[in-house]
């Protein structure tokens, strides 16, 4: 994969094609060096020859952390076992959340990113079942892939979300007002999904804790088919209001036959209730 | 770790703003969901009744829990638990809450700000002896102490 040549590799999916080109390999030398490369990841591809990436995917929903423990008639320990279960190393692993990962602001809206912190309750769209936005939101949970366009579709705990994102080529659309999801457009690279998206309105936060953006940020995810996973990650270009671009953390989902259902409703009855300024959370 | 390297790696020119964003991410870090701030964890209730009804919903699932007074009326109570995700995850349905409308027993935080008739659910059993917990039986650590709990319990 290093050797990085997707034109080739691209094309080297046809049984005939493929044996001309090993042939060439044989008979030109500087193509030596890519008949000893690695083989490319083995992934269902469609017609196209584009990775498959239909399915759901489940990306864990922010709640790695939980691990139900059912117990003898039918009762259920769904949070808060007693006695806990003893830490092994690999519940540790699993357990572990993703070490800090804040963009880094302009010292001149530090001071902005600290009063939405410290007024999260009200001012955090998502604790009032408003939309996270990209890419806060994630990685999709369900991909339709057709020609020409993929389609992701999203199970949040705000609601049922969705997104067409053409990959023929065309050019951001100019006749859409700004949306929490934006404007997006795709192109494949190699083997990657890459999503350009723009046109977005500039009340989500890019992740907890009051991390703000503009309207003019430019988002670019990336999506890569491994075996039965995907791998999604985002970078955030803002430089209005960020030091340099922000890249989230990684996120692996799995492939699923848990088929997504509608979102339940978001109805928030909590928040009122809040006694002090403690935390909340937004896992994804 | 990962911080760290952030800061090294840093232009000199954003060591200053850098420095406050670190000032920023501390609490971050150990900052928990807002059970705490809405929920006595101090105080727990023990009632006796029937599941009513069970508010599929989110970003918390309710149960309603019917209480039969002394005096022979009824209060409901409204009792907020896990958000769905969590919920399917453990696999329980809103049938299994129900159980049948049998008679059940409830462990509660009772509401911190005063409203009545409102907690959150630690654990629900059942009459025929199975139970659903979703919260620790044992009181949290004072105010302001960290907390072991998993974060994320509330979005």
């Amino acid at each position: 994969m290093n050797t990085r040549l997707p034109s080739r590799a691209l094309a080297c999916r046809g049984a005939a094609l493929c044996a001309v080109l090993t042939s060439s390999a044989i008979l030109i030398p500087a193509a030596v060096s890519v008949a000893a490369a690695p083989p490319p990841q083995d992934v269902p591809r469609l017609a196209d020859g584009h990775p498959d990436l239909n399915g759901t995917w489940d990306n864990g929903s922010g709640i790695d952390f939980l691990h139900p423990e059912h117990l003898q008639g039918g009762s259920v320990c769904v949070a808060g076992c007693d006695p806990p279960p003893a830490p092994t190393a690999q519940r540790t692993a699993a357990r572990a959340r993703p070490a800090p990962n804040f963009p880094r602001y302009r010292p001149q809206f530090l001071a902005k990113v600290q009063y939405l912190n410290a007024h999260q309750l009200k001012a955090d769209g998502v604790l009032h079942c408003r939309s996270p936005g990209i890419p806060r939101i994630g990685p999709p949970d369900k991909i339709v892939e057709q020609p020409g366009q993929v389609v992701f579709l999203y199970d949040d705990v705000s609601g049922s979300f969705w997104r067409i994102i053409p990959t023929d080529g065309r050019a951001h659309r100019t006749d859409v007002e700004n949306s929490t999801l934006g404007d997006g457009v795709g192109h494949w690279e190699g083997d990657t999904l890459v999503v350009d998206g723009t046109h977005f309105t500039d009340d989500t936060w890019l992740t907890d804790n009051g991390a703000f953006h503009t309207d003019k940020m430019r988002v670019v995810e990336r999506l890569k088919r491994v075996g039965d996973t995907l791998e999604w990650q985002a970078t955030v270009d803002d430089p209005t209001v960020l030091l340099a671009p922000w890249k989230t953390n990684l996120r692996v989902a799995k492939r699923t036959t848990d088929e997504l259902v509608e979102a339940a409703p978001c109805i928030d009855k909590d928040i009122s209730h809040v006694v002090d300024s403690t935390h909340h959370d937004n896992p994804r | 770790m990962a911080r760290s390297f952030r800061f090294h790696a840093a232009l000199a020119a954003a060591i200053v703003s850098v420095a406050a964003l670190g000032t920023l991410i501390a609490p971050i870090a150990a900052a928990h969901h807002s059970v705490g701030g809405e929920f006595d964890s101090h105080r727990k209730v023990t009632l006796s009744g029937v599941v009513s009804q069970v508010e599929w919903a989110n970003p918390h699932i309710y149960l309603h829990f019917a209480v039969r007074e002394p005096s022979g009326a009824i209060t409901e109570w409204r009792l907020e638990t896990v958000p769905v995700a969590m919920m399917r995850k453990a696999g329980l349905s809103k049938a299994q809450l129900m159980s049948n409308a049998q008679n059940a027993t409830v462990d509660i935080n009772p509401a911190r700000d005063g409203t009545q008739h409102m907690g959150y659910l630690l654990k629900i059993t059942y009459a025929d002896g199975h139970h659903y917990q979703f919260g620790a039986d044992t009181p949290a650590p004072a105010r302001g102490a960290p907390s072991s709990a998993p974060a994320g319990q509330s979005p």
